[in-house]
């Protein structure tokens, strides 16, 4: 399968771009020329120079070190988010999907109650139940989203379930764990995987979005959605400060919905 | 038949009830103490005999389950207390704000509507053409950035450099174009997608290929291809609207809009846990009864989805 | 009546040949039989005689003259696929809409407009299902094609190209998939069908059907014809090896009834 994601171009970009997004997270320190969080307010709002490549903002902090140590934010609430749903919301599918039976419709009714609260409105009611704030937004994300992957993870294992090798592997005398263990699960882990591509880039967009509604971390962190709030006022006088940040959040979710769209047309190939 | 669709509702009632026991249980999570704090708020220095006449007042010292029958029992009668905030009746103020906020929401789904459809069509027709491959790349972009961010886009491109429209404000229609537009355009993104999947995998079905061998006509055939392919866009119209709803507080920030979403956010902001569950009850309610029309929508088009199991397998 | 000459399909890029250089003759109320083994090219075939293939995912060349008019490359009349050339698929599961019931589905080929004609064509469509042994009209236009089984699909089909009526009728594998009793009503029927004067091209693996189908017989390997006569001529003297070993694997000839 490697090598058919080499081959197509589509991958490769959205790979390429997930590593640079990741390679700007580990030496961030290296890439950014300034502190960011350094204010110093005498220089605010200065042109691209030297010193400053993009300039400066409100408060005279350098632009472009906020937008690289942005991605160390994102990524560091993202990646452990999306690591924990991932585990609990395929194991769970995975279990009520196989088990089947009452087991499995007491899920199908719970999953429905809890689909029935869109997933923004949840993460936002539970952000403001935790104390610290990064950590809140991590479980209000993983709370939010659970139900709407388990149920995609719950249609791949079903039909997994019910194609014929799996009854051959009974005949065969497989115990029920090692068919979900040896069969089931790596048979759908390149589905979980485009699912899951995709989902990192919803989960990016998900945390700056509460980073823009105050909602997360504490005012003035470096992070792409929090340098948006208070650019409303800048927008007739310092656009790109609008712009720049949005750039950000683009190339990085970008990056892994092209991974994952292409991943999935591997995986689901269409024939014309 | 009758015997379905009184399943189906008896389901519907059913998560409605959880829903609202889950949307308490979520906001009863707050670590503040709402007595205490209005208490702070009265009395600025309040003793212990007053913050627990607060307390009694808000009716927070009885049980989870006793405070959570009397708030839907009251809910439904549209009764959803005073703010703590405002002191003044929450039922006002939700009103007033849902009004924008729908306004709002009905725009971004006609505009869903109008560039779903169509480019789902010319992808499709036009698949691994060039129309195919811009439309495609253009909806990842559109996928990958926050619905406020293209807000802000859009307000920089047509209220900043070209006068064309205001920069806040709620007050005619025209307020309200930008924003919706900024729901419309990542919501029609994804819709695109799938739309032109399943208007692929009908043309390319047997049934097509075996209705033009007898001769059906080609325009019987796309009556055909659209009752496939349609349930599953117009599932996604019905959540995208929920969706839109619920996530409008952003862009609402963003054009100053005073809608259900900004009502919210303040709420959550400043611990005013009887607006949040007002607020988050009408959201959760809209988005399962828009979700249940989008299901009758369904039905109609493909009567057998009724007989089908509600496993998600379509 | 139908004549194909030198017919090839690729795919778009002309990477792949799905069929190459096939040419055989249809006459007047003969019959011809397509045999040959699953991906040797004869559904692909009869599919680009009736221009179902979609030009952009393949390329032909080649022609294909129906009463003498080239019809490969020309813009096909409206009443042509299933008045002129008729076609029965080897699915008939798959054949018809899912969601859509039965009855809806066989008015659109017909398109009856009024009530009285609307009263004609399910007359009509009763005597026909008669015919294939369905004498339950009202359950079958009410029914979705979920709900029937395969063997009364198929029955379907046929009893809607008796009622078309085509003057050239293609059988794609039409008893493959269907129950012994089904096969048996089903090639009775096409037996009929040939006496009144339809021509017939039969799509099949198997050397039973197309024996007691056929006047002529085609047989196809990897896209090409490898053998092409009277059908009598194959079968007792096979040209070549594959062709006796499709003989020889047809029960029939196995158990040496012919």
């Amino acid at each position: 399968m490697f090598r058919k994601i080499f081959r197509k171009p589509q991958a490769v970009i959205g790979l390429s771009m997930m590593l640079l997004v990741l390679v700007c997270v580990i030496f961030a320190p290296m890439f950014a020329p300034n502190d960011p969080n350094k204010i110093d307010i005498l220089h605010k709002f200065a042109e691209p120079s030297d010193k400053y490549p993009l300039g400066t903002d409100d408060m005279g902090r350098c632009v472009l070190s906020r937008l690289i140590f942005g991605a160390r934010v994102s990524m560091s609430i993202a990646l452990p988010t999306i690591g924990i749903l991932a585990v609990i919301s395929t194991l769970l599918a995975t279990i009520c999907a196989y088990a089947g039976g009452l087991v499995d419709r007491i899920f199908v009714i719970v999953s429905n109650i809890f689909m029935a609260l869109p997933p923004f409105l949840v993460a936002m009611t539970l952000v403001g139940a935790f104390e610290s704030k990064a950590f809140g937004i991590s479980i209000s994300i993983i709370a939010a989203m659970w139900v709407w992957n388990a149920q995609v993870v719950r249609t791949y294992v079903l039909r997994e379930k019910s194609k014929p090798y799996i009854i051959t592997c009974r005949m065969s005398g497989c115990t029920e764990l090692r068919i979900v263990l040896k069969h089931i699960i790596p048979n759908i882990v390149p589905h979980l995987l485009v699912l899951y591509s995709t989902g990192f880039s919803s989960v990016i967009i998900m945390i700056s979005s509460y980073a823009f509604l105050g909602l997360g971390l504490e005012t003035g962190t470096a992070e792409w959605g929090a340098m948006l709030v208070n650019a409303d006022k800048l927008i007739y006088s310092h656009p790109e400060m609008l712009i720049y940040p949005g750039l950000c959040i683009l190339f990085a979710a970008a990056g892994f919905n092209l991974f994952g769209e292409a991943l999935r047309d591997i995986c689901d190939p269409r024939e014309g | 038949m009758t015997k379905r669709i009184l399943a189906r509702a008896a389901m519907l009632l059913l998560v409605m009830f959880g829903v609202t026991l889950l949307t308490f249980f979520y906001t009863s999570l707050s670590p503040v103490d709402a007595a205490q704090a209005l208490a702070v708020r009265r009395y600025t220095r309040p003793t212990e005999e007053q913050v627990t006449e607060v307390r009694a007042e808000l009716g927070l010292d009885k049980t989870f389950f006793e405070q959570y029958v009397n708030w839907l029992g009251n809910a439904v009668r549209g009764d959803f207390g005073n703010s703590y905030n405002t002191g003044k009746p929450i039922i006002n103020e939700l009103i007033a704000s849902m009004k924008p906020t729908f306004i709002m929401a009905g725009m971004a789904l006609f505009f869903t509507v109008l560039f779903s459809i169509p480019f789902g069509v010319l992808s499709a027709c036009r698949k691994g053409g060039f129309a195919d491959k811009t439309i495609y790349l253009f909806g990842i972009i559109c996928m990958s950035v926050p619905n406020y961010w293209i807000g802000f886009m859009l307000l920089i491109l047509f209220a900043v450099n070209l006068p064309w429209f205001a920069i806040m404000g709620a007050e005619s229609m025209k307020d309200f174009v930008l924003p919706a537009l900024a729901l419309a355009i990542p919501t029609a993104a994804g819709n695109i997608r799938v739309f032109r999947s399943s208007l692929i995998d009908g043309y390319s079905s047997d049934f097509v290929m075996y209705a033009r061998a007898r001769g059906v006509s080609e325009m019987k055939i796309a009556g055909m291809v659209c009752r496939f392919a349609l349930p599953p866009l117009v599932t996604m119209l019905g959540q995208g609207f929920g969706f839109t709803i619920a996530g409008s507080a952003m862009v609402e920030s963003v054009f100053s809009i005073p809608g259900v979403g900004s009502m919210l956010v303040t709420a959550l902001n400043s611990r005013d846990t009887v607006t949040v569950n007002a607020c988050v009850l009408v959201i959760a309610v809209i988005f399962v009864l828009v979700n249940f029309i989008a299901e009758v929508i369904n039905a109609a088009l493909d009567p057998r989805s009724l007989t089908r199991r509600n496993s998600y397998v379509s | 009546m139908l004549e194909v000459n030198d017919l090839c399909i690729y795919t778009k890029d002309r990477r792949e040949t799905i069929v190459e250089s096939v040419s055989f003759n249809v006459g007047d109320g003969e019959t011809l039989g397509l045999i040959g083994e699953s991906g040797s090219g004869k559904s692909m075939t009869s599919k680009c005689i009736m221009r179902l293939l979609d030009p952009r995912c393949f390329t032909i060349t080649g022609s294909v003259r129906w009463k003498n008019e080239e019809i490969l490359s020309v813009k096909l009349p409206k009443d042509f696929r299933g008045n002129r050339i008729g076609m029965i698929t080897q699915n008939p599961m798959t054949a018809f809409a899912p969601m859509i019931k039965l009855g809806k589905q066989l008015e659109m080929g017909f398109e009856p407009k009024g009530k009285a004609s609307k009263k004609e064509f399910y007359e009509r469509l009763n005597e026909a299902l008669k015919r294939v042994n369905l004498y339950d009209m009202k359950k079958i236009i009410n029914s979705y094609p979920d709900e029937l089984s395969g063997g009364m699909l198929q029955r379907v089909m046929i009893a809607l190209t008796m009622m078309k009526g085509p003057e050239l009728l293609i059988a794609d594998e039409c008893t493959t998939a269907v129950d012994a009793a089904s096969e048996y009503m089903i090639l009775g029927e096409l037996e009929k069908m040939k006496q009144n004067g339809m021509s017939m091209i039969v799509i099949t693996h198997d050397f039973g059907v197309a024996a007691r189908l056929c006047d002529n017989a085609a047989v196809m390997k990897s896209g090409r014809i490898i053998e092409y006569g009277r059908i009598f001529d194959v079968l007792r003297s096979p040209g070549n090896e594959y062709t006796e070993q499709l003989v020889s694997s047809s029960m029939l000839f196995r158990e040496g009834v012919c």
